[in-house]
C-alpha cells in the first residue's frame, strides 16, 4: 500500500501515533510528527512511497515543536534521530527542510555497508549515469529535469554502491531545488508536484520536488554504472562534454564521497572498479534542451 | 642523508595510463601520482639514495638536465612525500637490507 491509498486522516493518525514507516530505496524510515503543516506537505510529497508498517525501520526520525528560547511567542521545530538532536532548532516553517536534511544526515553517517558517493544518479537503457558534484553545481536541478524526461531517478544526492556486486541502489527522495532554480524548474516542468518554497533557510529558498511515481515503484531495480559525468551549470554557455582521464575522475569521485575514507582499501578498490567500468566526462551546460540532447545521444550510442 | 620508501609494499597502486592512484593504508589516504613521481618511489624502493643520486637517475630517465633547478624540484617532491609518509630520511651511509631503520 502506498501513502496516497490511505485517507489523509488515517495518514495523520499514523504519523502522529505509531509513526509513518515508508520504504525509501533500500531503507525503511519511520517518521513521527504532530506538526500539522508538515503532515499535510508529507501527504502530498510522499504520496507514492510504499507504507511498511510491519517492517523494521533503519532510521527513526521525528520532528517536534518547541518554544523558541529567544522569542517565547514563536515556535521552532527540532529534528530528532533516534531521540538525539544533531541540529539546532529550525523556524517551524522550515520543518520539511529540517526533516529532509536530517534523513540525509542519517544516511550519510549511518550507512557504511555501501559506498556513498555524493552524486546525482539516473538510469537510462539499463545503465546508470553518475553526476558527482559539489553543492552549487546544479546537480539537483539537472537531475530533476532528467528524471521527468525519460531518465529514471535513483537519487539527486546519493550514489549508493554495493561494492561487492558493483551495483547502484536507487534511493529516490524529494529533490530540494534552491533559489533561482525553483522558478526555472516551475517554468520548464509546469506539471510536476513541488512543495511550497521555504525561504531563509541556510541554503536560501528551498522547494522540494516530488520524485516521479515510476522511479519510486522501480526503486528495487538496481543497475551498474556506465558513465560518470561531472556537471557544471554556467550561465550562457554552450553545452560541452569532454572526456577526462581515469585518474582525474578517480580523485574527483573519491574526494566527493561521504564514506570513501571510512571504507579504506575496500573503498579504493570499489572506486577503481567503478572507474574501469565507466566512461568519464566533464559537462558544462546552461540550457536543458541542449544537455538532454547530448545525454540522450550518449546513452543511445551503446 | 639518504631517502628511502616507507612501507612501499603496503601501497595499493592503480595504473591509469601512466597516471596513478595510490592508496596508503597507514594514513587511509589516496594520492594521485604522475609517472615521474611513481618512478621516483619505485627507484627508492630498490635502495635508499641521496638527493644527488635520485636527481641523476630521474634526469636520465626523463631526459632532463640534472641542474640545480631540477634537483631543487626533486627535493621539493621528496619533502612532500615525506610529509605524506611515503618516504623517509635515512642516515645510514650504505644499504643493508635487514638493518633496522636508523632515523
Amino acid at each position: 500500500m502506498v501513502v496516497n491509498q490511505i485517507p489523509f486522516e488515517e495518514f495523520r493518525m499514523l504519523i502522529r501515533r505509531q509513526g509513518l514507516r515508508v520504504a525509501i530505496g533500500p531503507f525503511n524510515v519511520c517518521i513521527h510528527t504532530s506538526y500539522k503543516p508538515l503532515i499535510e506537505q508529507l501527504y502530498l510529497l510522499y504520496s507514492h512511497y510504499r507504507i511498511v508498517q510491519d517492517e523494521i525501520a533503519e532510521f527513526h526520525v521525528r520532528i517536534v515543536t518547541e518554544r523558541s528560547l529567544r522569542n517565547p511567542f514563536k515556535r521552532n521545530v527540532r529534528f530528532l534521530l533516534d531521540g538525539q538532536s544533531p541540529f539546532e532548532s529550525f523556524p517551524q516553517e522550515q520543518a520539511l527542510a529540517a526533516l529532509e536534511w536530517g534523513i540525509n544526515l542519517a544516511i550519510a553517517v549511518r550507512v557504511n555497508h555501501l559506498l556513498l558517493l555524493h552524486s546525482a544518479v539516473v538510469e537510462k537503457n539499463g545503465h546508470v549515469i553518475l553526476f558527482p558534484a559539489w553543492p552549487g553545481s546544479g546537480k539537483t536541478t539537472l537531475c530533476t529535469v532528467l528524471s521527468y524526461h525519460g531518465f529514471r531517478l535513483f537519487s539527486d544526492e546519493f550514489g549508493l554502491m554495493d561494492t561487492q556486486r558493483q551495483l547502484f541502489l536507487p534511493i529516490p527522495r524529494l529533490m530540494p531545488l534552491k533559489n533561482e532554480s525553483i522558478a526555472v524548474i516551475r517554468n520548464y516542468l509546469p506539471d510536476i508536484v513541488m512543495g511550497r518554497p521555504i525561504p531563509n533557510t541556510q541554503k536560501g529558498t528551498v522547494a522540494h520536488v516530488r520524485p516521479p511515481e515510476k522511479s519510486i515503484l522501480l526503486s528495487k531495480h538496481t543497475c551498474k554504472a556506465r558513465w560518470i559525468i561531472f556537471p557544471k551549470w554556467i550561465a550562457d554557455t554552450s553545452v560541452k562534454i569532454e572526456a577526462i582521464s581515469d585518474a582525474e575522475a578517480f580523485m574527483m569521485l573519491a574526494s566527493n564521497a561521504f564514506n570513501y575514507e571510512a571504507l579504506g582499501a575496500a573503498g579504493f578498490g570499489a572506486v577503481a572498479n567503478l572507474i574501469r567500468s565507466c566512461d568519464c566526462f566533464k559537462l558544462v551546460y546552461s540550457d536543458f534542451d541542449s544537455v538532454m540532447e547530448v545525454l540522450h545521444q550518449l546513452t543511445n550510442e551503446t | 642523508m639518504h631517502w628511502r620508501t616507507n612501507h612501499f609494499e603496503t601501497l595499493l597502486i592503480e595504473n591509469w595510463n601512466e597516471e596513478y592512484t595510490v592508496f596508503q593504508p597507514d594514513s587511509g589516504k589516496t594520492h594521485f601520482l604522475n609517472q615521474m613521481s611513481m618512478e621516483m618511489l619505485i627507484y627508492l624502493d630498490q635502495k635508499p639514495a641521496t638527493l644527488e643520486e635520485i636527481s641523476a637517475y630521474m634526469a636520465a630517465q626523463f631526459q632532463q638536465q640534472p641542474d640545480h633547478s631540477f634537483q631543487r624540484n626533486i627535493e621539493k617532491v621528496l619533502y612532500h612525500f615525506d610529509t605524506l609518509g611515503l618516504v623517509k630520511k635515512s642516515f645510514v651511509s650504505s644499504w643493508h637490507g635487514s638493518q633496522p631503520d636508523s632515523i
